[in-house]
């Protein structure tokens, strides 16, 4: 498990913005926009798998303005509702992750597969929420799958 | 009664059965009230039910040949009465509004338009709206411009990027690859605290960018004189630029056009929440390439949805 480093952090950033330029010079579309709020922090979770990464939080926090710029330039408004599920999921991933120590180095029962399962599975809830009932409601799903995991990491530490 | 013709007529009493563009019939206690419709205008139409409305209420046009056309859109949560606009295009031959009674039920009403819309359709201004051909979409080398119109479409209403967020997103780029040198140059006392001012400055950034890249409602238009599509030489190239805070409108003239004289508009609305109706006050007559959708948010200004749109209009 490593820190993320310069090489890593252009793995993030780099294929991002080159996206970004492309997209913005083609001709105009409209997208999804929790989609196009998505890729970037997609990519950000995938070079934290393959990297084996513990600062998931900075991975996520580089991908951040990608996705502020996706969604307002290509998607039709309102922009905020898929922003927010989207960033909100993200936010209850790093939670999720620390809850099973995916942050933390030589961890008992942190496995590089564990790691990986416990980062997605932060994304589960708000996606599936999202997707079924709206980005409000998997917004709030995400918020509460987050406040859970600080309850029950405040518990374990007592 | 209103002294142009009113159309009144309650479901419950006169079911419509002469609709002969819609294979559906009508249900549930809905009605439809409207003055005589003006073509190539906004014009509006009063649905309601003596059990109320609730929920979303949608105005459909029928054409010719029998397409169903979404021409307004809103959502209520109870009202007796809602008042709904339209755009009435030269092919419609009915209306049908269809939503939910505040009792829940599913409500249908189709109206027939009838001889006085007709006699609109013909009268001497829309005639000549009708006369008015359509450049194409295509923009950039390769499109024509052997009229005004497709000139303008080619040559002059081209939209402008805004730069300054992917600037934002460079810079953003190399403090992101920075920020594994953070410890060296000791930026905070604990690693917790670099990730925190990285996350933070991450998510100032985005919402700075996001406001930045909002895009903006265009109204591009060129006043075209009423005779002969001129050449490109002809198009005087002294933009007007007004910018309101809802949208931004360009006007060019071409050589010879009159104040009043047909005006060719491209309507850039894609991504953004629409266009007031408002916006389009100063056409009296125009005529939509496709008719478009509005729609009615809780506030209550009329909006065009989202969309590109192109247009003729005659100016008030």
């Amino acid at each position: 498990m490593n820190r993320l480093d310069i090489p890593g952090q252009a793995a993030i950033v780099v294929p991002l913005a080159l996206e970004t330029f492309i997209t913005t010079y083609m001709p105009p579309q409209t997208a999804q926009p929790l989609l196009m709020a998505l890729i970037p922090l997609g990519w950000a979770t995938f070079v934290i798998i393959v990297t084996d990464s513990r600062d998931i939080m900075a991975a996520y926090s580089s991908a951040l303005p990608f996705s502020a710029y996706a969604v307002v330039a290509f998607t039709a408004a309102p922009y905020m509702p898929a922003l927010v599920a989207a960033w909100t999921s993200a936010a209850a991933s790093v939670a999720v992750a620390r809850l099973a120590g995916g942050t933390r180095p030589r961890e008992a029962g942190t496995g590089r597969l564990w790691r990986s399962a416990t980062l997605l599975a932060g994304w589960v809830p708000g996606c599936a929420a999202t997707l079924t009932a709206g980005p409000w409601s998997g917004a709030a799903v995400s918020v509460l799958t987050v406040l859970v995991a600080l309850y029950i990491k405040a518990r374990r530490i007592r | 009664m209103r002294a142009a013709l009113v159309l009144f007529i309650m479901l419950a009493i006169v079911p419509w059965s002469g609709a002969d563009t819609t294979d559906e019939p009508d249900t549930g206690y809905i009605i439809m009230e409207l003055d005589s419709p003006r073509v190539f205008a906004f014009n509006t139409a009063t649905i309601a039910s003596p059990r109320g409305l609730s929920g979303q209420l949608q105005l459909f046009g029928i054409g010719s040949d029998g397409n169903r056309t979404l021409l307004c859109l809103t959502n209520v949560g109870w009202a007796a009465s809602v008042d709904m606009l339209f755009y009435a295009d030269a092919g419609t031959r009915a209306l049908v509004a269809e939503g939910r009674t505040a009792d829940g039920q599913e409500a249908r009403f189709t109206v027939r338009l009838q001889s006085s819309y007709k006699e609109t359709v013909d009268d001497e201004a829309a005639t000549r709206l009708s006369a008015l051909e359509f450049p194409s979409w295509q923009r950039g080398a390769g499109a024509t411009t052997d009229s005004v119109a497709a000139y303008a479409m080619a040559r002059l209403f081209v939209p402008k990027r805004t730069t300054a967020p992917l600037f934002m997103l460079a810079l953003w780029s190399i403090i992101a690859l920075s920020w594994p040198l953070w410890p060296r140059l000791k930026v905070a006392a604990r690693h917790g605290w670099e990730v925190a001012v990285f996350a933070a400055a991450a998510l100032s950034l985005a919402l700075v960018i996001g406001m930045m890249a909002v895009p903006r409602t265009w109204i591009y238009s060129i006043g075209v004189p009423a005779v002969g599509g001129a050449a490109s030489a002809s198009v005087r190239h002294d933009a007007t630029t007004t910018m309101s805070r809802a949208w931004n409108e360009v006007s060019w003239n071409a050589v010879g056009a009159t104040h009043g004289e047909s005006r060719f508009i491209v309507i850039d609305a894609a991504s953004t929440a629409g266009l007031p109706l408002s916006a389009l006050d100063r056409y009296r007559r125009i005529r939509f390439r496709t008719p478009p959708t509005i729609i009615i948010p809780d506030s209550g200004t009329a909006m065009l949805a989202p969309a590109r749109l192109m247009a003729w209009g005659f100016d008030e």
